[in-house]
């Protein structure tokens, strides 16, 4: 049996018989936080439909039973736990590891009562920034510019945050759909596919064993360009309504109806509350084009 | 929790009919003398009627995982599952907004039918849905002619004003109503945008009484004036554009014309549209 030894989210993580490999790899470790493995998994069966449960998913005590159409399931307990069962032969390793990503280790650190966003963070001279932002807003292409002008990627997707609003190091990786990369003139041979069917690829940043997590010194929102008549259109504003800032932060909380439906969400509003005022929020509409996206970022500091 | 559809092939009086759906929820909410008092809404920031079926947000929310991670097919498998529950934070009313055909290009069923109340179907003549596409996505006549007659015809993914959706399979003009015309899950109420031009008193209250919203003659006729389309345009003129354009030069709400595709459009157009939808616009338009 293979055992693969990470580093993410400041735990240990001990997976047997698959690679995370967009997390931080160990040679080794005594300690050992949460085990991710394989496992003959029923379907939920007799479980009730609870509230925060969907078709696609069941939420009972600590466990998260999420059941991926075609994959497999992936099964999430007490913070401490993910099993896996694929659906056929037929599916890849990173179809499996490409979902525990991207869905199974945010509910850990939710059963964690840990504060996650759906967000990606970077970090500059010891400063750490979030962007928050629906999917398709642009976040990985801002991330991908941001990169290049210096910044290190802390997390992506999964945005973690301790009560001191520090950001601890997580998935430093972005993904990127091929009209993008094309875009940014990144060369698609270079760099493999999230999933075999899939035009998005992996970019990997740097991860550092020795991550001291920063402090958010501020988050944006992005907002997409509606302005085609000015390609440059640009605006930066600062959100300073704290009921505005709760609500824009709260609709960015990583996957909200698992918190919902683990009994996190009060425990969440009260941290979200405490570190309010502790940061700045910016709504941000960035020029189209690289271009102008680079130039509006030299005259603007982020 | 029970919900409505409203759904058209684009283009066709969807987001008319919501604001109007809008303004009636207004004036039932009304406290006092509904006569008396001006109805405004901020089109771009709460017409709140519902979300939009395509939502990526919505879909990832419910299906618990990344849907950009997963292919147009295995997309297409999991979505008759979400309408059946509402986003999480979502203040919006249940008139879910929809644009899919009721099954896609291989069959699959799209459409979610537990829980649905039924769904308001708008169908508008291909002529003139043409010439709208066509100033909409500034596109010449003839590739929107194209787009209407492709059996499929999806708005997807690459488009850059679709980043927030998931690709919305429309299949031809012809084979879209007919989707929605033909499936037996649902009880369903079909209007053409031609009466809500027309005979904007009977249209407007035949959704409204589908919709159980309103009986009441003098409340549908203000939130008609209310939804107007010189209305429509004045604001959208006023407010620099209506967000339901996304990122398009033109305007939304252009005019809304009735019959101006069969004076604007060639015969050899007419005769290209009529090859693929002549039975269904007869079976409609008769």
């Amino acid at each position: 049996m293979l055992t693969n030894y990470y580093k993410a989210f400041g735990l240990i993580w001990k997976v047997e018989n698959l690679e995370l490999s967009q997390l931080l790899k160990l040679n080794n470790s005594d300690k050992i936080d949460i085990v991710v493995k394989e496992d003959n998994l029923l379907e939920w069966g007799n479980y009730k439909e609870q509230i925060s449960d969907t078709y696609f998913y069941r939420i009972r005590k600590n466990i998260v039973s999420i059941l991926i159409k075609d994959i497999g399931i992936l099964e999430i307990s007490n913070g401490n736990q993910i099993l896996f069962k694929r659906d056929s032969l037929n599916v890849e390793d990173r179809d499996i590891s490409n979902f525990i990503l991207g869905s199974a280790i945010g509910v850990i650190l939710i059963q964690r009562d840990i504060l996650v966003f759906h967000a990606n963070a970077m970090e500059k001279d010891n400063k750490s920034i979030m962007c928050l932002g629906p999917s398709g807003a642009g976040k990985s292409t801002v991330a991908y510019v941001l990169m290049k002008r210096g910044w290190k990627l802390i997390s992506d997707d999964q945005v973690a945050l301790k009560a001191d609003g520090s950001v601890l190091q997580g998935i430093p990786r972005i993904k990127l759909w091929k009209e993008s990369m094309d875009k940014l003139k990144i060369p698609t041979k270079n760099y493999i596919k999230v999933r075999k069917n899939i035009n998005k690829y992996i970019i990997q940043g740097d991860m550092d064993n020795n991550f001291n997590p920063c402090k958010l010194k501020a988050i944006y929102i992005l907002k997409i360009n509606r302005n085609e008549v000015n390609e440059n259109f640009s605006k930066i504003k600062e959100i300073k309504n704290e009921k505005d800032k709760f609500i824009n932060l709260r609709d960015n909380i990583f996957r909200p109806r698992f918190v919902r439906g683990l009994g996190k969400e009060s425990n969440n509003f009260v941290k979200l509350s405490g570190m309010i005022k502790d940061f700045k929020l910016f709504e941000l509409i960035l020029p189209n084009g690289i271009e102008n996206m680079n130039q509006f970022l030299d005259e603007n500091e982020l | 929790m029970s919900y409505f559809y409203i759904a058209s092939y684009p283009k066709s009086g969807n987001t008319w009919v919501r604001i109007f759906i809008k303004y009636l929820h207004l004036i039932k909410d009304c406290k006092g003398d509904f006569r008396n008092k001006n109805f405004h809404i901020d089109i771009n920031n709460n017409l709140n009627t519902g979300e939009i079926y395509s939502s990526r947000s919505w879909i990832d929310e419910i299906i618990g995982i990344d849907s950009s991670d997963l292919s147009s097919i295995e997309i297409s498998k999991l979505r008759s599952k979400i309408g059946r529950k509402k986003p999480i934070y979502s203040e919006k009313l249940n008139y879910i907004k929809v644009h899919d055909s009721f099954k896609d290009g291989n069959n699959i069923k799209i459409i979610d039918s537990k829980g649905c109340k039924g769904a308001v179907y708008i169908v508008r003549h291909p002529y003139d849905v043409a010439c709208s596409l066509s100033n909409f996505f500034e596109w010449n006549l003839d590739d929107s002619i194209k787009f209407i007659i492709d059996k499929n015809a999806c708005l997807t993914r690459q488009k850059n004003s679709l980043k927030y959706q998931v690709p919305q399979h429309l299949g031809n003009w012809s084979s879209h109503v007919e989707s929605w015309l033909n499936q037996k899950s649902l009880p369903i109420l079909m209007v053409r945008y031609e009466d809500l031009h027309l005979k904007k008193l009977e249209t407007f209250t035949k959704i409204s009484n589908f919709l159980n919203l309103s009986n009441n003659s003098d409340e549908i006729k203000i939130a008609i004036n209310n939804s107007s389309f010189k209305k429509l345009k004045k604001f959208e003129i006023k407010n620099n554009g209506f967000t339901g354009s996304v990122k398009v030069k033109r305007q939304f709400f252009n005019k809304g014309e009735v019959g101006v595709g069969k004076r604007i459009l060639s015969d050899s157009q007419k005769k290209i549209i009529n090859g693929y939808c002549y039975d269904t616009i007869e079976k409609v338009f008769q």
